[in-house]
């Protein structure tokens, strides 16, 4: 069920009368809450819902077993087989095929004769590394002593398959989102009007910028990147770099929206990351449930930056491969990954530096502007890799881009504006629309709902035939 | 804890600038009540029943033909005649229309020949159900009985005609070759196609697949009302097509239902299929028909194999048109289902998508290969223009 479908505000609209109406009863309701969003998965792959279950009832035992003991060396080995178990699943289902095959091109490459292969046939569950690493909050904030609550196995199974995040996050933490478990719905208190600009400003995003852009631009450049050449490729990668952003902020804002109305609060995933100034800028801004669950996780878990400067820069490094290879089991995302731990690392020293002409040019007004330029090619140079089907692939296009650049019949006005689009979204600060939103909020209540209406209408009338799935399902 | 406290959890530390900017996005002066919330939900779907009824409509005629099918279309179909009587559903079309001429003026209109077929109204694409014929039947009958041995190598069915009936080129413009078909051809087989053929002078590559498309559903997207100005536009000599993978579903004749593979099914379906074949081979062009590749699913696999029995079949009683295969390119030693295989180096590759149903790349370059064999065989064959 993709969330821009009939299917999806049907099913939510049930939802959301039936939740409600089980306010008073919160076992109840969490039990309803959490059988939706099983059916939710269901829908798209029953075939898993069991793994789905299994992890998460393994996170809830081993956290609630962390809350009671008290021993350290106990509770270290606790977590640590909870964790290792948890990615020994991701490992199994996500990376199998890419390991083996892996290691037999590293024989053949030591000229070492490689073992016939045979691999198990094995699905890729939807949304498994969005669930894993769930589990592995709930087990970690349990194992840290964050979660203020005692973890009850109900909510525990609730906060890992709570459906408006189950397939493609923003990644809750355990300790944020346990808590709202435990306290009764307010439902005087509902922030409406911030959810329906969410879900407006994400069905504009997915439904009009990314997909024109997808099927208009990215899409044919990046399948055949020999065929497009010079300004055409260059303009595929700035269009990428709208796409995803529109695809994937596009769906967090209706996972948020659809959160709120059902009076639960998510996290913040994105902050106008086309503003960043440097690397380490552009993560405080882009899927901001990750970066912050791969520093408190990983990066600190690898020691962070108590453990030296040299150490601190192969803890980058390693925390962005690890978080590239996150995204996908091929060499593009080990890569993207690699490309911007070295974009942290260069940042940093070059941050660090105490040279006068340094500091000067760093604290002025041009410079920013210049940064900001600078870590949007970055970022760019980053989603070739991101989206190539391959390593060659993404040669092909970087290489296509250094032919000589004409005009064409193919940059047509509407492209031209799909790109702007595409290109603003990315540099709009959270809140920059509240004046639309206050005057939305003094419109009579009925009026708002058919002025909503209208703007979702509009945005269907539009909309091209078929909206093609969104990038992040397939992580 | 506040949202404000929840936001802070996710952030970088010391990012003080930021927190405040969400607090003041968080933090709006008006908080709704329940009561609010639900007559504004309400409003905001009575004005959609009535202003969105065509979408709606067309939403249920996309579901799989059955009772859920039938349950919402008669549901939905009086709001949307309602509306239709009252001026509701005007609105819409004029924005659709206005979209469609603003689209076109400013370069970014679809493909006008697709957008009518998506846009079709069911009434009219589903006019005169056109019955099988009794030879049809029958062979569509006998399908049971052929259980052929897995071939071991990919087995092209050739046309029931002999080479030299192939037309002379068209002079020394390159040749077309139009690829059409679902998503199995729309998504990396058409890329590895097209870039197989880019540097060679003698084609022109052109990609016409629409994904979530078959010939199972003409009310939803009839090539049948396609391929005739798509070919007489493009005026292709190689066609090559794959269709099938949506196809696995019940069908609907006429006022009728049949279900998968029940007799009629296969009849009516089978009909389909020669009526396409006759349609894309109908000027003087070649067809190559691709067989269904192996799927991972157990049942979809039995299916798809079904499937490709009738095309095969049918492929052999249409003049220019040739059955492809593909099965045996793309599964493991045991004929079945791999994600994974040797490619023709020895490499061991991926073949397939995580869904178990999409080539790769790699799987669909696998496939492609054999698909510009065939068409070098058959340009040599037909004399092919030179440059």
């Amino acid at each position: 069920m993709l969330f821009p479908t009939a299917d999806y505000g049907l099913f939510f609209l049930v939802v959301f009368a039936a939740a409600w109406s089980l306010r008073r009863w919160l076992a109840l309701h969490h039990g309803f809450l959490l059988a939706v969003s099983y059916a939710f998965y269901g829908f798209w792959d029953w075939h898993y819902l069991s793994l789905l279950v299994c992890v998460s009832v393994f996170a809830a035992v081993v956290a609630q077993a962390l809350q009671r003991e008290s021993r350290p060396g106990v509770r270290k080995a606790l977590v640590a087989l909870g964790v290792t178990l948890a990615l020994g699943t991701l490992g199994i289902f996500k990376y199998l095929g890419f390991l083996a095959i892996g290691a037999v091109s590293a024989l053949e490459l030591l000229g070492l004769p490689a073992p016939p292969l045979r691999l198990p046939e094995v699905v890729l569950p939807v949304g498994i590394s969005f669930f894993v690493f769930h589990a592995i909050s709930l087990m970690v904030d349990a194992y840290r002593n964050k979660i203020p609550v005692p973890v009850r196995l109900l909510d525990a199974l609730l906060y890992v398959a709570f459906f408006p995040q189950l397939v493609a996050g923003p990644i809750l933490r355990a300790n944020a989102f346990l808590p709202q478990l435990t306290r009764p719905l307010d439902p005087s208190a509902i922030d409406a009007s911030r959810a329906i600009g969410l879900i407006v400003a994400g069905l504009v995003k997915k439904v009009l910028i990314a997909s024109f852009l997808a099927t208009h631009l990215v899409d044919p450049a990046f399948e055949s990147p020999r065929l497009h050449q010079g300004l055409e490729a260059l303009l595929a990668v700035y269009g990428y770099a709208g796409q995803i952003f529109c695809d994937f902020s596009g769906y967090t804002d209706l996972a948020i929206g659809s959160a709120i109305l059902l009076g639960y609060q998510f996290p913040e995933n994105f902050r106008a990351p086309g503003l960043a100034q440097s690397p380490q800028d552009f993560w405080r801004r882009w899927h901001l449930s990750l970066s912050s669950w791969l520093r408190d996780y990983l990066f600190i878990s690898l020691g962070g930056s108590r453990a030296g400067k040299t150490r601190t820069l192969v803890n980058l490094v390693l925390t962005m491969v690890l978080g590239g290879l996150w995204h996908g089991a091929a060499w593009t995302f080990v890569l993207w990954g690699a490309l911007h731990g070295a974009g942290l690392v260069v940042h940093r020293l070059w941050s660090e530096s105490t040279l006068a002409p340094l500091r000067a040019l760093r604290a002025s007004r041009a410079w920013r502007v210049v940064a900001v330029v600078l870590t949007f090619h970055f970022v760019c140079l980053g989603w070739v890799l991101f989206r190539a089907t391959s390593v060659q692939a993404a040669l092909e296009l970087l290489h296509a881009i250094a032919s000589p650049w004409t005009l064409g019949a193919w940059l047509t006005p509407a492209l031209v504006l799909a790109l702007v689009a595409g290109l603003l979204s990315q540099m709009i600060p959270p809140g920059s629309l509240d004046g639309l939103r206050r005057r939305f909020e003094r419109l009579p209540v009925p009026a708002q709902g058919a002025a909503l209406a209208l703007v979702v209408l509009c945005i269907e009338a539009l909309s091209p035939q078929g909206i093609a799935p969104f990038i992040y399902f397939r992580f | 804890m506040t949202p404000l406290e929840i936001q802070q959890e996710q952030q970088a530390p010391g990012d003080i600038a930021s927190a405040l900017e969400g607090l003041v996005a968080q933090t709006g002066p008006r908080s709704y009540r329940l009561r609010e919330v639900a007559v504004l939900l309400c409003t905001f779907a009575l004005v959609m029943a009535l202003f969105d009824a065509d979408a709606l409509v067309t939403w249920a005629r996309r579901m799989e033909v059955g009772p859920v099918q039938s349950a919402w279309l008669s549901a939905l179909t009086p709001v949307r005649n309602a509306g239709d009587a009252l001026g509701f559903t005007a609105p819409r079309r004029a924005l659709v229309a206005t979209a469609d001429r603003l689209g076109r003026a400013l370069g970014a209109g679809e493909d006008p020949i697709f957008a009518q077929a998506w846009r079709a109204e069911p009434e009219a694409a589903a006019a005169e159900p056109v019955l099988p014929s009794a030879a049809e039947a029958e062979a569509a009958l006998a399908l049971d009985d052929q259980a052929e041995p897995a071939p071991a190598v990919p087995v092209l069915h050739p046309a029931p005609e002999s080479a030299a009936e192939v037309t002379a080129p068209a002079g020394s413009r390159p040749a077309t070759v139009l690829l059409v078909g679902d998503s199995l051809m729309a998504g990396s087989l058409g890329s590895a196609v097209t870039r197989a053929l880019s540097s060679d002078g003698r084609y022109r590559v052109v990609e016409a697949a629409q994904s979530a498309t078959g010939l199972s559903r003409p009310d939803v997207f009839d090539w049948g009302k396609v391929v005739p100005p798509l070919i007489e536009r493009e005026q292709p000599r190689f066609i090559v097509c794959s269709f099938g993978a949506n196809d696995a579903v019940p069908i609907r004749e006429g006022e009728r239902t049949l279900d998968f593979w029940e007799p009629r099914w296969r009849a009516a379906y089978r009909a389909r299929v020669v009526r396409m074949m006759a349609a894309l081979a109908g000027t003087d062009a070649r067809v190559l028909w691709l067989g269904l590749p192996p799927m991972r699913e157990k049942h979809f696999a039995e299916r798809t194999k079904g499937l490709n029995r009738i095309f095969a079949s049918a492929a052999r009683s249409v003049p220019r048109v040739e059955y492809l295969e593909v099965n045996m390119l793309l599964s493991d030693s045991g004929g079945d289902f791999a994600t994974f295989s040797t490619d023709a180096t020895g490499h061991y590759t991926r073949l397939r998508m995580d869904d178990g149903v999409h080539y790769s790349p790699g799987g669909a370059r696998l496939v492609s290969r054999w698909i510009v064999d065939w068409l070098k065989e058959r340009t040599r064959m037909a004399g092919a223009p030179r440059r």
